[in-house]
């Protein structure tokens, strides 16, 4: 299978509303910036293909329910994506953008908010946002990836185990806390 | 989360009962129904060209997603009446409203109404969940209704959440 590298990049290009987890829920809301994320490798004919997705890349926490902090991985750092973990799964209703890739630890890419209605939380993890966003995000990684099992389960299962996909974090510093008003 | 459609977009014969009209063949057919159309008459309005999914959810899934979210065990001697996802969606801008029904009977009042007594201590939101969902419920009879939602930063989905217990114990449809 081929080589994918995602690069999450230290630019701000929009911002979402997002809550304290996980003990926040009477802090209210805040305003978390997003962030560019690179995904890249070739394509099945050789050629270099690249695509970019709006992420969560910090989040806030709260343990207590009284303060909340800013946190996520903010120093420059590669990981190879470790595992597809097909039963994470988000959301309390109906939705088909489940599963998650083990980053390392608890820290890990999957879904995030469709629209501006949801308020998603992170602790760290990457959060794909947009609707659809998680799904098209996957198919882009079987895309480049060219995994050869038949379903997209079996596709995703694929590339965890190959191990052939890397994340790098580009360095920045934490964004301050903002309460959305 | 396995799940099967109802309908998509079956929206007419629902506004019938919000315009009040008043004949039996017009009301709605269920609790979710009544909710469903409570739902819609607050937050579509909003909405350019909104694209309706119903979603019926089984009683397994139903439990597997909110087991663990709820201080209560709402599910021990309940029968899932009916369990239903709503969603409105817009496609550009991309706005979302969400609301998720569950209707359940348990054996006497006493018992539905020890629940709803768990679910308000509880605080009104779900707990182990990265999305902020906050939930609404009333009780009467032997019957609990839950309804909760993953788009609380919509002001249409808090002003249905904030009004739906009272319109469901108006109705006298729990009770009956």
């Amino acid at each position: 299978m081929r080589k994918v590298k995602l690069v999450v990049g230290d630019r701000k290009i929009g911002e979402y509303p997002t809550w304290a987890y996980p003990k926040g829920e009477k802090l209210g809301v805040y305003l978390m910036p997003t962030y560019e994320l690179t995904a890249s490798g070739t394509d099945s004919q050789g050629s270099a293909v690249a695509r970019t997705f709006e992420v969560f890349r910090f989040g806030i926490q709260s343990t207590d329910g009284k303060s909340a902090r800013v946190v996520g991985l903010a120093a420059d750092q590669t990981h190879t994506i470790k595992a597809w973990l097909p039963h994470y799964i988000v959301h309390s209703a109906t939705s088909t953008e489940n599963g998650a890739w083990q980053v390392y630890d608890n820290f890990l890419i999957h879904d995030g908010p469709d629209t501006k209605d949801e308020v998603f939380a992170s602790i760290g993890c990457v959060e794909i946002v947009g609707p659809n966003g998680f799904n098209e995000f996957n198919d882009f990684l079987i895309q480049l990836s060219g995994p050869a099992a038949s379903s997209r389960a079996g596709r995703l299962a694929e590339i965890g185990k190959a191990k052939n996909m890397t994340i790098t974090y580009i360095g920045t510093s934490r964004p301050s806390l903002k309460k959305s008003t | 989360m396995r799940m099967s459609a109802v309908s998509r977009g079956a929206v007419s014969g629902l506004i019938l009962v919000l315009a009040g009209c008043a004949s039996a063949a017009e009301q709605p057919a269920s609790i979710a129904d009544f909710v469903k159309a409570r739902f819609l008459a607050r937050v579509t309005a909003d909405f350019r060209l909104p694209r309706i999914d119903d979603v019926a959810v089984g009683a397994d899934d139903v439990r597997r997603a909110l087991n663990r979210r709820l201080e209560p065990d709402v599910f021990a001697n309940a029968h899932v009446v009916e369990s239903r996802g709503i969603t409105v969606v817009q496609d550009a801008p991309a706005r979302k409203a969400h609301a998720a029904i569950l209707v359940l009977r348990y054996p006497d009042a006493a018992t539905a109404q020890r629940m709803q007594t768990a679910l308000e201590k509880q605080g009104g939101f779900f707990k182990s969940t990265e999305i902020l969902t906050r939930y609404a419920s009333f009780a009467a009879k032997g019957t609990l209704v839950l309804v909760y939602s993953e788009t609380v930063a919509n002001p249409s989905v808090q002003s249905f959440l904030n009004s739906i217990p009272a319109e469901l114990r108006d109705s006298a449809l729990v009770a009956k």
